[in-house]
C-alpha cells in the first residue's frame, strides 16, 4: 500500500510519554500513519487547515487546555463519521462514561491499557471507517445508476408517447 | 437529708435546666440537687453522698479563702468528659457552693467524628489524586515493556537459534517478564487505592463486600507482610446496600486493630456468610485478646489501651457509628486468644420515614 493510502490515526495526549509509548507499539505492530499532538487546540487547527485524511481520532480525557470529550465533540462537528476513542484514567471513569453517552463515542480505553486491546479497538474503528467509506461509494453508485435508469425511462416514454 | 430541689425563687428553672446544679455546704456535702443532676451523677456512677470525694483538692482551700476574704470565688475544671463550674456564695454566717456540671460526652463525640470524617475525606482525595498521578507513568511503563517483549520476539526470529545474541535476548525476555509482573502488581495497588477511596460513591448503593475487603487488604498489606497470615473464608453473599467507602473504613480499622493485636506471628481470618436477610462479616485474630472488663467499652469514644500515638481511640466508636448508619450491628468476642469482630449488615435498607 502506498504511504498516502495507509490509515491515518490522530492521537492527542498532553503527556509526551503516553504518545511515545503508543507510537512505539503501533510502529512495530501496525502500518498505520500516526499524527500526534500534545495540544488539542493545535490538533483542531491542523484538522481545519492541513490534514486531508483521518481515519480515527484518539484523545486523552484530562488535559489542561481542553478535556478530551470537548475535543472529540469538536472533531465530530468536522468529521461526523470518523470513530472517536477516549483514553481515560481511573479517577475520571464515571464522568467520562456519562460524557461518552452524551457525545456518542466509538470506544473508550482505560489507562493503563493493554496493547492488544488498544490494537483491536483501533483496527475495528478503522475497519468501520473503511466500511462506511465503501458504503458511501456504493450508495453513490446506486444513486448514479438509479439516475441513469430514470433518464432511460424518461427517454423511452418520450420516444413511445 | 437531701432536699429534692433548690429552694429559691428560680427553682422552676432549676427543675427544667438540662445542666446539673448541685448546692453544697462548706464541707462539700450535697444539700440539694435538680433533676438533671440525678441522671448525670448516675452516668458518672457517683452517688450524691460520694460527690465530695470527686471534688478537686483545692475545694477546701477555696472554701477557707472565701470565708477569710468574704468575697465570691469561682473555679472551673474538667473531669471524666464533664465540665464543672463551682461558684461560692457567702453570707456573714454561712457559706454555700453551687456546682454546675455539663456533660461533654456528646459534644466531644461529635467533634471527634467531625475531625475523623474530615480526615477520611482528605485521605480519600489524596488517595484518588495519587492513584491518578501514578497511573500515567505506569501506563507508559506497562505499554513500553510490552513493546520491548514484542521487539525481542521479532529480533529472535531474525537470529540464529543457538548464537550468543539469542542467549542475550533470552535474558532480556526474562527481565521484561519480571517488569511485567512488577507493573501488574503496581496496577493492582493503584486499582485498590481508587477502589478504597471510592470518592464517586458517597451515596447508598449495592456493592460487592468481597471487593471492598480485598481492596482494603491491599492497602493494609504492608502492616501484615511476612508476619501475619490472612485466611479468607468467603461465603456466597449477594451485593449489599451500603456506602462502600465508609464500609471500607470499618474494614481497615478492624484489620489494622487485628494486626496490632498480634505481637509477632499470627493469623487474621476474614469470614463472610449469609444470614437470612443480612450478611455477616467476621474478622478474627489470634493475638493478645481483649480483657473481659474492656470488652463492653471498646466501642466507647475515647477508649484506648494502646496509648498516645498508636491508636487514636476513635477507631472503633467510628466503626460503631458507621455500622449503625447501615442499620447493621457490630459486636466483639474475645477468649482463648481469639478475638472476633462481627458485623451484620442488612442486604437492603429499610425505608426511613
Amino acid at each position: 500500500m502506498a504511504a498516502e493510502e495507509l490509515p491515518v490515526i490522530l492521537l492527542v495526549d498532553d503527556e509526551e510519554m503516553i504518545i511515545s509509548s503508543i507510537k512505539s507499539f503501533l510502529a512495530i505492530e501496525t502500518d498505520y500513519r500516526l499524527l500526534t499532538y500534545t495540544s488539542p487546540i493545535k490538533a483542531l487547527h491542523d484538522l481545519d487547515t492541513r490534514i486531508k485524511k483521518v481515519d480515527l481520532v484518539m484523545s486523552d480525557y484530562l488535559m489542561p487546555e481542553m478535556d478530551g470529550i470537548s475535543f472529540l465533540a469538536e472533531v465530530k462537528k468536522r468529521f461526523p463519521l470518523i470513530p472517536r476513542i477516549l483514553l481515560t484514567g481511573y479517577a475520571d471513569k464515571e464522568n467520562a462514561i456519562k460524557a461518552i453517552n452524551n457525545v456518542g463515542l466509538y470506544q473508550y480505553i482505560e489507562k493503563p491499557w493493554n496493547n492488544d486491546d488498544l490494537r483491536l479497538v483501533i483496527r475495528n474503528g478503522i475497519e468501520k471507517t473503511a466500511l462506511l467509506n465503501q458504503l458511501e461509494e456504493k450508495i453513490q453508485e446506486v444513486e448514479k445508476v438509479h439516475k441513469e435508469l430514470n433518464d432511460v425511462h424518461k427517454e423511452i416514454l418520450r420516444v413511445f408517447m | 437529708m437531701i432536699a429534692k430541689s433548690i429552694p429559691d425563687n428560680s427553682s422552676e428553672i432549676c427543675e427544667i435546666l438540662p445542666i446539673a446544679m448541685v448546692k453544697l455546704n462548706k464541707r462539700g456535702e450535697v444539700l440539694s440537687l435538680n433533676p438533671a443532676s440525678y441522671a448525670l451523677l448516675d452516668s458518672m456512677k457517683v452517688t450524691p453522698e460520694a460527690l465530695p470525694q470527686t471534688l478537686p483538692p483545692r475545694y477546701r482551700s477555696l472554701v477557707r479563702q472565701t470565708l477569710r476574704e468574704g468575697k465570691i470565688e469561682e473555679t472551673d475544671w474538667a473531669w471524666d468528659h464533664r465540665s464543672f463550674h463551682l461558684i461560692f456564695q457567702s453570707s456573714p454566717d454561712r457559706l454555700f457552693a453551687y456546682l454546675f456540671v455539663v456533660d461533654l460526652t456528646a459534644q466531644e463525640e461529635a467533634n471527634a467524628q467531625l475531625i475523623q470524617s474530615e480526615k477520611m475525606a482528605s485521605l480519600g482525595l489524596l488517595t484518588a489524586g495519587l492513584a491518578h498521578e501514578i497511573n500515567t507513568p505506569l501506563g507508559a511503563i506497562h505499554s513500553n515493556n510490552d513493546t520491548i517483549s514484542r521487539c525481542i520476539e521479532k529480533i529472535r526470529a531474525l537470529l540464529e537459534p543457538e548464537g550468543p545474541a539469542t542467549h542475550l535476548l533470552g535474558i532480556l525476555g526474562e527481565v521484561c517478564q519480571n517488569t511485567s509482573h512488577a507493573t501488574e502488581r503496581l496496577m493492582n495497588i493503584v486499582g485498590s487505592l481508587k477502589n478504597f477511596a471510592r470518592l464517586d460513591e458517597a451515596e447508598l448503593k449495592k456493592a460487592d463486600i468481597h471487593e471492598g475487603l480485598e481492596s482494603t487488604l491491599t492497602i493494609v498489606q504492608h502492616k501484615l507482610r511476612g508476619r501475619i497470615e490472612v485466611k479468607k473464608k468467603y461465603g456466597r453473599i449477594p451485593p449489599v446496600e451500603c456506602y462502600p467507602n465508609r464500609l471500607n473504613q470499618v474494614f481497615m480499622n478492624l484489620m489494622v486493630n487485628a494486626a496490632q493485636a498480634i505481637p509477632e506471628r499470627g493469623t487474621i481470618t476474614i469470614e463472610t456468610s449469609r444470614r437470612g436477610d443480612s450478611v455477616r462479616i467476621a474478622i478474627s485474630d489470634d493475638g493478645v485478646g481483649i480483657p473481659s472488663e474492656n470488652l463492653s467499652r471498646v466501642f466507647d469514644p475515647g477508649f484506648t489501651t494502646k496509648g498516645v500515638g498508636v491508636g487514636t481511640g476513635l477507631g472503633l466508636s467510628i466503626c460503631y457509628k458507621i455500622i449503625q448508619q447501615h442499620q447493621g450491628k457490630i459486636g466483639v468476642e474475645s477468649h482463648d486468644h481469639k478475638t472476633t469482630f462481627t458485623i451484620d449488615l442488612p442486604i437492603a435498607h429499610k425505608e426511613r420515614r
